[in-house]
């Protein structure tokens, strides 16, 4: 997929680029794969969007994300850092995993990708944008609470986008699969709110903060496959 | 590369409106299908030719077409995409697929090459020597076996049965269960919110093997003479072995470390409120074999039900 076509999808669409533009991109398309499906889930997206009420996304938020991930108080529980396991054991070897506040600051790109793809989506369908409900500034990024707090409401929003595009488009989908992410949901807003719980009394506890963050990128997933199936079915 | 896109309007046949249509393929290409609703069934053959037969309506027609490394089969009503189509295709083994379904099952057998497959409802079996698996569905159970590659499977309420792989696994889902049987690979990763985890086979030395559910059950194989470090976590859950472990290197009941051998391999599961089983293979045989009998009970209990009380059925049992 080539970056320099990949930007004329958009205008392509909307019937902006002038003949020569739209000659190459074209003959792009018939060979490229990848820029034909984006291509595709574009149509779908500006198709779905007239249904969609949302939100502009707030923006820069990249920022604040990289300056977190390199703060050592959402470095990953698991990972090579020295342990508080007996020296005996070997450093885990696992994957890189994500304490729930890292989860949560990475999240924040999803917000702002699924975010931006409904206000994508919204602006190409001509529908009427809100923009009061615009996120509040970062706070200073050495205010480790605070920040939390921002990223933790970010997560939610980018959740209530996504939860947004699933009741206004669940007529698409089958009634059986609706039901089956619809309990899904619920199992894992319960684990995650026990998980919650028991931190309050087990702060320090890695396998809780495993527990939280896995449940709440699962949350997320699941969230956009919904999504991406009501897109694709438009 | 010279890139061509061929449109093939395939034969009817008189027999069921029939599409079987044949072509050759250079080496290295891949096959990309995208139905809405319908099986798709792939073989494997030892020419280097695809064989598409597919059952549809009259007024749907397959579109073959060839971009570079790409051969794209799709359904084309005469008004917008086909519903429901049912493909048969054989494919040289050495090919590498990638097969999307809204409502589709899907099936191969016999691939070498890399495989993705997606669906938002409908089981995925894959049997084979594929290089490589990444596999998808929301409703749909997911079944693999002998896979010599990496293993990425993602489910949210069905079951997930992978056997003797030895590439990397990985394996999610929400609620259903995850069975891992005989399995030879150096890293194992499998996490659900309720569903059980079993993991039966080798302990590979520096092998790393993480199991995490909320509130289902963990079983684990440990093969003697296995060298592990095992890490357990429990919320209300206890920690149980069929065989004597030694003392745990850490005091919490919640969080216990067992070193077995020279430690090599680490071994991490955890339960919220699950407990977690560590057996010898003899007896996590035994137990999987209970297991299966009783769920082939429950499926012929199933058919037997009419339609409408299935749905019901499979409620009371989440």
């Amino acid at each position: 997929m080539s970056d320099r076509f990949t930007e004329q999808l958009s205008p392509y669409i909307d019937g902006e680029l002038d003949d020569l533009s739209r000659a190459r991109l074209e003959s792009h398309l018939a060979e490229c794969l990848d820029c034909t499906r984006t291509l595709a889930e574009l149509r779908a997206i500006v198709a779905a969007a007239p249904e969609y009420q949302g939100r502009e996304p707030s923006t820069d938020l990249w920022p604040l994300i990289e300056s977190r991930l390199g703060e050592p108080e959402v470095l990953p529980l698991n990972t090579n850092r020295p342990s508080a396991l007996p020296p005996s054991r070997p450093p885990s070897l696992s994957r890189h995993r994500f304490g729930w506040r890292e989860l949560i600051a990475a999240s924040i790109l999803m917000a702002v990708a699924g975010g931006g793809s409904v206000w994508f989506a919204v602006s190409r369908g001509g529908t009427e944008v809100e923009t009061a409900a615009v996120s509040p500034p970062p706070p200073d990024s050495t205010a480790i609470g605070s920040t939390v707090g921002f990223a933790e409401q970010e997560f939610d929003l980018a959740v209530r986008d996504l939860e947004q595009v699933l009741d206004a488009g669940r007529d698409r989908l089958d009634s059986a699969t609706v039901r089956t992410i619809e309990q899904s949901l619920v199992r894992i807003d319960a684990a995650i709110a026990e998980a919650r719980a028991a931190i309050q009394r087990d702060p320090s506890s890695s396998y809780l903060n495993r527990q939280i963050a896995a449940n709440m990128r699962r949350k997320l997933n699941l969230l956009r496959v919904a999504t991406q199936a009501i897109a694709a079915r438009t | 590369m010279l890139l061509s896109t061929m449109a093939l309007l395939a034969a009817m046949q008189a027999q069921g409106f029939q599409t079987d249509t044949t072509f050759s393929v250079p080496q290295g290409t891949r096959l990309h299908v995208e139905t809405q609703g319908g099986d798709i069934i792939i073989r494997a053959w030892d020419r280097n030719q695809v064989r598409v037969q597919a059952a549809h309506s009259r007024r749907t027609h397959i579109d073959v077409r060839i971009r570079g490394a790409v051969v794209l089969l799709e359904a084309e009503a005469d008004r917008g995409p086909a519903n429901m189509v049912d493909y048969t295709i054989t494919v040289p083994a050495w090919m590498s697929l990638g097969l999307e379904g809204m409502y589709t099952a899907i099936d191969v057998t016999g691939v070498r090459g890399a495989i993705t497959a997606e669906t938002l409802e409908g089981d995925i079996t894959i049997k084979g020597p594929a290089e490589s698996v990444k596999l998808e569905s929301v409703q749909g159970r997911i079944t693999v076996q002998g896979i010599r590659g990496s293993t990425t499977i993602n489910t949210v309420s069905e079951s997930i049965e992978a056997s003797d792989i030895q590439g990397d696994i990985l394996a999610e889902s929400v609620s259903g269960n995850i069975v891992l049987r005989r399995i030879d690979s150096r890293v194992v990763e499998a996490e659900t919110v309720s569903g059980e985890i079993i993991l039966d086979g080798r302990i590979v030395d520096g092998g790393r093997y993480s199991l995490l559910t909320h509130s289902g059950e963990l079983m684990v194989t440990v093969p003697e003479g296995a060298n592990a470090t095992i890490a357990t976590a429990t919320g209300s859950g206890d920690v149980r072995a069929s065989f004597p472990l030694p003392a745990s290197e850490r005091p919490s009941r919640r969080r216990q470390t067992f070193r077995l051998g020279s430690g090599s391999a680490t071994v991490e599961l955890e339960s919220f409120s699950g407990s977690i089983r560590l057996l010898r293979p003899a007896e996590m045989e035994s137990r999987l074999e209970r297991m299966m009998l009783g769920r082939e009970e429950r499926v012929k209990e199933k058919q037997k039900r009419p339609e409408h009380d299935r749905d019901t059925f499979d409620q009371d049992r989440s």
